[in-house]
């Protein structure tokens, strides 16, 4: 269904259910009276070809000017409430939105009568929102979705998310500067889920209360969140018994967390999904079994390309068969339009392959004859050492199948000897000494994979959206921290 | 025990856990001002108080906490 027709008939032929991080209700008519005068606000002030960029905290009216912008068909630009002035005037000049609403705005738009304009029809190639990532010179990365993209993507959550109907209960935890909130609100429009949005701002006991308190069905969320939600101090003590599916996506599913949710999961609808914002939300989906047919080898899948997508590995321009290790490719009616404001950059990861357009994810994966596909690395992680080529991620992964590792995160420093010296930071579940570890390295990797230092660390430097920060990391190592 | 003792404790527990000695704490020290002080780490750092005062948090008075006074006033509720 298209997304215009699809927010009409959720809004105005209803029922819907939505709470505010106070836990209060938001009144169905009230949104109602407050979305067209929005909507009319929009239409009236900025024309498609502008944008409107919204700076609001996350909550039901954050939604409502989001929902107001796709049906009047003006491409909107998310912002975190608490974005400093020059991070805006950045996103800005990248985006040129030509209308900042704020909750002073907001108030003031909602305090007036606008006529509701003639609503026109969308193509599915206008532009839906430009959401700006944080691009590794600083300078943000636009990244511009077309309708297209969302309404596959909807339409593929309402028959994949087959189990949800209108008597579950959503939590909000992914803020909409982030793409996967889209899955929530992709969900509240087409089952009539209940949609909570959520105070988690990092403290993992806030997460699991509300999910206790609000009976929480369904929860959409990184996989860090997901990690620390099933510590044993803080499972211990909720009570998630609630939860009947969950989505993890937004960094590597780790043997770690597979085992924690054999443990305690065993009930639930696990998913791990995988994409990049360059084809949002997400490009594959797996539901988990939890039985051996999720893993090869040691990798975990990311099971299938979903929707319309497509995906394919090459190397050297060369497309490669079953089980060959190569770059990721994905293309199919979920691609993004560009990047703002680069049309180089954007030349550069999308490429023309056997007269199909296809964006480069830099992620090394692989496919199995049975169609699932496992990511065993990044391009940028893989580096010469002592002449052999290694990739860190992929090192990563066999050290975290130790029993001992929480989590294992690897890099590599420069240097005129051998090219690079190799770190590797681990959290362990136990204490173990690292002369121990290296040796247990040594029957799991080859000599010249083993990292040549290791440091033990309580915890990892997460980013905004709960990843681990490598970045971080590496800048601390170098500091000295 | 008196809330500065507890207090003086819990400095203790927070500096081993964090694994730095240099912080400077006070009753109005939160995670804004504590650069170790993440998501992982508060989870150790709840664990490490529990097990040392032998108490244990129900997730509602975990929710709430917003500086070490704060935890401070909750232990000494506890003991």
């Amino acid at each position: 269904m298209e997304i215009q027709k699809l927010i009409h008939k959720r809004i105005f032929e209803g029922p819907f259910t939505l709470y505010d991080t106070k836990g209060e209700q938001y009144d169905i008519e009230l949104f109602r009276s407050e979305y067209k005068k929005l909507r009319a606000y929009i239409s009236q002030q900025v024309t498609p070809r502008g944008a409107v960029g919204i700076k609001l905290s996350k909550n039901p009216r954050f939604l409502m000017t989001i929902l107001a912008c796709m049906d009047a068909g003006v491409p909107y630009v998310p912002m975190r409430e608490n974005y400093p002035q020059n991070r805006i005037d950045q996103i800005q000049a990248e985006t040129n939105f030509s209308l900042l609403l704020d909750e002073e705005k907001f108030l003031e738009i909602i305090q007036n009568n606008y006529q509701d304009q003639l609503l026109i029809k969308h193509s599915p190639e206008d532009t839906l929102y430009t959401i700006c990532t944080s691009g590794s010179t600083g300078k943000p990365k636009a990244v511009i979705a077309p309708r297209r993209a969302i309404t596959d993507f909807w339409n593929w959550c309402d028959k994949y998310f087959a189990e949800i109907n209108s008597e579950d209960r959503i939590l909000q935890v992914a803020d909409f500067t982030f793409d996967i909130s889209l899955i929530d609100v992709g969900l509240f429009l087409h089952k009539g889920s209940c949609l909570h949005f959520s105070n988690f701002t990092g403290n993992i006991f806030t997460l699991a209360l509300e999910i206790e308190q609000k009976e929480i069905t369904f929860l959409n969320t990184v996989v860090n969140n997901f990690n620390m939600l099933l510590e044993d101090s803080v499972y211990s003590r909720a009570n998630l018994s609630s939860l009947k599916t969950v989505v993890m996506g937004g960094a590597r599913f780790t043997t770690g967390l597979y085992n924690k949710c054999v443990e305690h999961f065993s009930q639930v609808n696990v998913h791990n999904l995988y994409g990049v914002t360059e084809v949002p939300v997400y490009s594959h989906a797996k539901k988990m079994s939890f039985k051996s047919s999720d893993l090869d080898n040691h990798n975990i899948s990311v099971g299938t390309p979903l929707g319309s997508t497509t995906a394919i590995i090459v190397s050297d321009g060369t497309k490669l068969g079953f089980n060959q290790k190569g770059e990721l490719l994905l293309g199919g009616g979920q691609l993004m339009k560009g990047y703002a404001n680069d049309p180089q950059k954007t030349a550069e990861v999308l490429v023309n392959f056997e007269n199909n357009l296809y964006y480069k994810t830099g992620d090394i994966a692989y496919q199995t004859e049975n169609g699932e596909f496992y990511i065993v690395g990044r391009l940028d992680d893989t580096i010469k050492y002592r002449g052999y080529r290694i990739n860190l991620l992929d090192i990563d992964s066999y050290i975290q199948n130790l029993p001992y590792v929480e989590n294992a995160v690897s890099f590599a420093i420069p240097n005129e000897l051998t090219q690079n010296t190799t770190i590797c930071y681990i959290q362990l579940k136990q204490e173990k000494e690292i002369k121990s570890i290296k040796k247990d390295m040594a029957n799991i990797l080859l000599d010249y994979q083993i990292p040549e230092k290791i440091f033990l660390v309580d915890s990892f430097p997460l980013n905004d959206n709960g990843k681990i920060c490598k970045k971080t990391l590496k800048s601390y190592h170098l500091e000295g921290k | 025990m008196t809330t500065e003792e507890i207090f003086n404790q819990v400095s203790l527990i927070l500096k081993n856990t964090f694994d730095n000695n240099e912080i400077d704490l006070n009753h109005e020290t939160s995670a804004n001002d504590i650069d170790e002080w993440d998501s992982l780490s508060h989870i150790e750092l709840i664990s490490n108080i529990e097990s040392h005062f032998k108490v244990r948090f129900a997730l509602g008075e975990l929710q709430d906490l917003k500086n070490i006074g704060e935890m401070v006033e909750l232990i000494k509720t506890k003991i």
